[in-house]
């Protein structure tokens, strides 16, 4: 998997985080109105969800991004000892 | 690029539509905390290469800065009136310190730490209101299960009377005495269906004008009023549901307009993220993109909507004068403990000054790379002289800006926007130089159109005249994708 994979998930992620925002907005009978633990659910979602869990995703892509890549080298390649 | 994100003005208008029961603000703030994350990921990898001169993209990068940095000056010389300084010397004081941070060498090193500085600094007395008040959720629901958003008999409005800043038109939803503390005129509009009837009321100090349910009191700036305890605040949601559903406002998020923000605000924060220019100075070790900053974002974020909850929470008045960052100031003033009130106001003025100090080494940086750019593409060495010239002209326009005034969050957003029409979108096109310029070209073009239609625009066209770039930022796409497919040869 190239580098670049995990950044297209993670926006992609973002995305469809954002388009639940507009799903819980537009929905019919006010389903964003509901109230979990007295606050409504557009509230929880759009306020706390979205920013954290956008957060929690661009790190991990981009600690995934930053970790170094191991490649091998000749020199990793142990020569048979001679018995 | 964060920099521009944690600015001031993203903390007063999250916090301040908070205040004012916005139905879009739990979209908006959605938005705000994914974009500058959507921009971190799509950032380039390669730090050492160097950012090509993109001509009026980089133009449009220059007005988006000084459109932000003007927008911040607003609300600076907002939150000086909020502690009794006029608001031209917090404009002045914001615009000297952006000059400072502009002209010296050592902004990159030293000052780009004043941005963590200033969350941390306003996040420390929002864990002191969290520990005296309560969790923000519980005070959200306390609020939202509230009969009616009335004047607390301790509020300043209640015990001794407060100026309007500016000119100011209440409408109020009951019976309500109102008392002048100083004399003025005042002008009352009875709406007695079929009749409109306008009545001017010259008053003295003391005298008292009583309003009913629908009448509008229009008071000119400086007038000074008291309100009578425990009636329903003007110009606020009728309770605390209202507030909480956001059915004072406009109607919650059309899926237009809310695209509008989604295309505006992500494509923004694109175009300012750093090109991959040579900032050995000014990109910090990895850790700092890739989990402080991201961290620091969100956490800014909802600590802003946060400072808006108590605010309705503990002093819903605020509504009345919607000042630029009064929530901070306000919720302050109204804890328990009154001991804490001066270390508090302290520690809220730091912050918002250590995150303008932030905003200002950001937007330095951007701008001398955008300038450093554009003098390698004319195979010119760097010049100083140029890049304070054009940093001062720059502060010097955003401080004009700021001194006429307006919603600062609108120029925020402007900034934003035509930084997402003529530089975002034609990037992202990925159709070459010409292709670029041409999107370029078209974006700008069609987001001054779209700027300058918003006083004669139909109703039907009103999200596109709100978020121009809702219309300049796809016809510059598409414009640059056209060009490019033009330009190739064709085939046999």
């Amino acid at each position: 998997m190239s580098t670049g994979a995990p950044h297209n998930v993670a926006i992609a992620v973002l995305f469809l985080l954002l388009g639940g925002v507009v799903l819980l907005t537009v929905a019919p009978f006010e389903i964003g109105t509901i109230r979990l633990a007295g606050v409504s659910l557009l509230w929880w979602y759009g306020v706390l969800a979205v920013p954290v869990a956008a957060g929690t995703v661009t790190v991990a892509a981009l600690v995934r991004r930053d970790a170094p890549h191991r490649v091998e080298t000749t020199a990793d390649i142990v020569p048979p000892t001679p018995e | 690029m964060i920099g521009a994100w944690l600015s001031p003005v993203v903390l007063a208008a999250l916090a301040g539509r908070v205040v004012a029961g916005d139905p879009g603000l739990p979209t908006l703030v959605a938005v705000v905390a994914a974009a500058p994350l959507i921009a971190l990921l799509l950032a380039p990898q390669t730090p050492d290469a160097v950012t090509p001169a993109r001509g009026v993209a980089d133009v449009a990068i220059l007005i988006a800065l000084t459109l932000i940095l003007g927008a911040n000056l607003v609300v600076l010389g907002d939150f000086a009136r909020s502690f009794g300084v006029a608001r031209l010397h917090g404009i002045v004081a914001g615009a000297l310190l952006a000059l400072g941070v502009a002209l010296s060498p050592v902004a990159d090193r030293a000052w780009r730490w004043a941005m963590p500085l200033g969350a941390m600094l306003l996040l420390l007395p929002l864990g002191v209101v969290i520990a005296s008040t309560g969790a923000p959720w519980t005070v959200w629901a306390s609020v939202a299960s509230r009969p009616a958003l009335t004047f607390d008999a301790k509020s300043p409005w209640i015990t001794k009377g407060r100026a309007f800043g500016e000119r100011t038109i209440l409408t109020f939803q009951e019976v309500h005495r109102v008392v002048a503390t100083a004399p003025a005129t005042w002008r009352v509009i009875e709406r007695d269906v079929p009749h409109v009837v306008v009545r001017e009321w010259t008053l003295g100090a003391g005298d008292a004008l009583t309003l009913r349910p629908g009448d509008e009191l229009a008071l000119e700036a400086g007038a000074r009023v008291r309100f009578e305890p425990g009636r329903r605040i003007p110009n606020t949601a009728g309770s605390g549901a209202a507030w909480a559903d956001g059915r004072a406002g406009a109607p919650r998020g059309a899926p237009l307009a809310v695209l509008g923000t989604v295309v505006t605000l992500v494509g923004g924060a694109v175009a300012l993220a750093s090109g991959a220019g040579p900032r050995p100075q000014g990109r910090g070790p990895r850790w700092v993109t890739s989990v402080a900053a991201p961290a620091l974002a969100v956490t800014f974020v909802i600590g802003a909507t946060a400072w808006g909850v108590y605010g309705v929470a503990l002093a819903p008045e605020l509504a009345v004068t919607p000042l630029a960052l009064a929530p901070l100031v306000e919720v302050g003033a109204r804890l328990p403990a009154t001991s804490w009130r001066q270390p508090f106001a302290a520690l809220v003025a730091g912050g918002i000054l250590a995150l303008f100090l932030g905003l200002a080494c950001t937007w330095r940086m951007r701008l001398r790379e955008v300038l450093r750019a554009a003098e390698m593409a004319r195979g010119a060495a760097p010049s100083g002289a140029l890049a304070a010239g054009v940093s001062a002209a720059s502060v010097a326009l955003a401080a004009l800006l700021a001194v006429q005034g307006g919603d600062p969050w609108q120029w925020f957003v402007w900034g934003l926007g035509v930084a997402a029409s003529a530089a975002a979108a034609p990037r992202l096109a990925m159709a070459g130089p010409r292709g670029e310029l041409v999107g370029a070209l078209v974006g700008a073009l069609a987001f001054g159109v779209a700027v300058g239609a918003i006083d004669f625009a139909p109703t039907q066209l009103r999200p596109f005249v709100e978020q121009p770039a809702l219309l300049a930022a796809p016809l510059a796409w598409a414009a640059a994708r056209l060009t490019r497919a033009r330009g190739r040869p064709a085939h046999a």
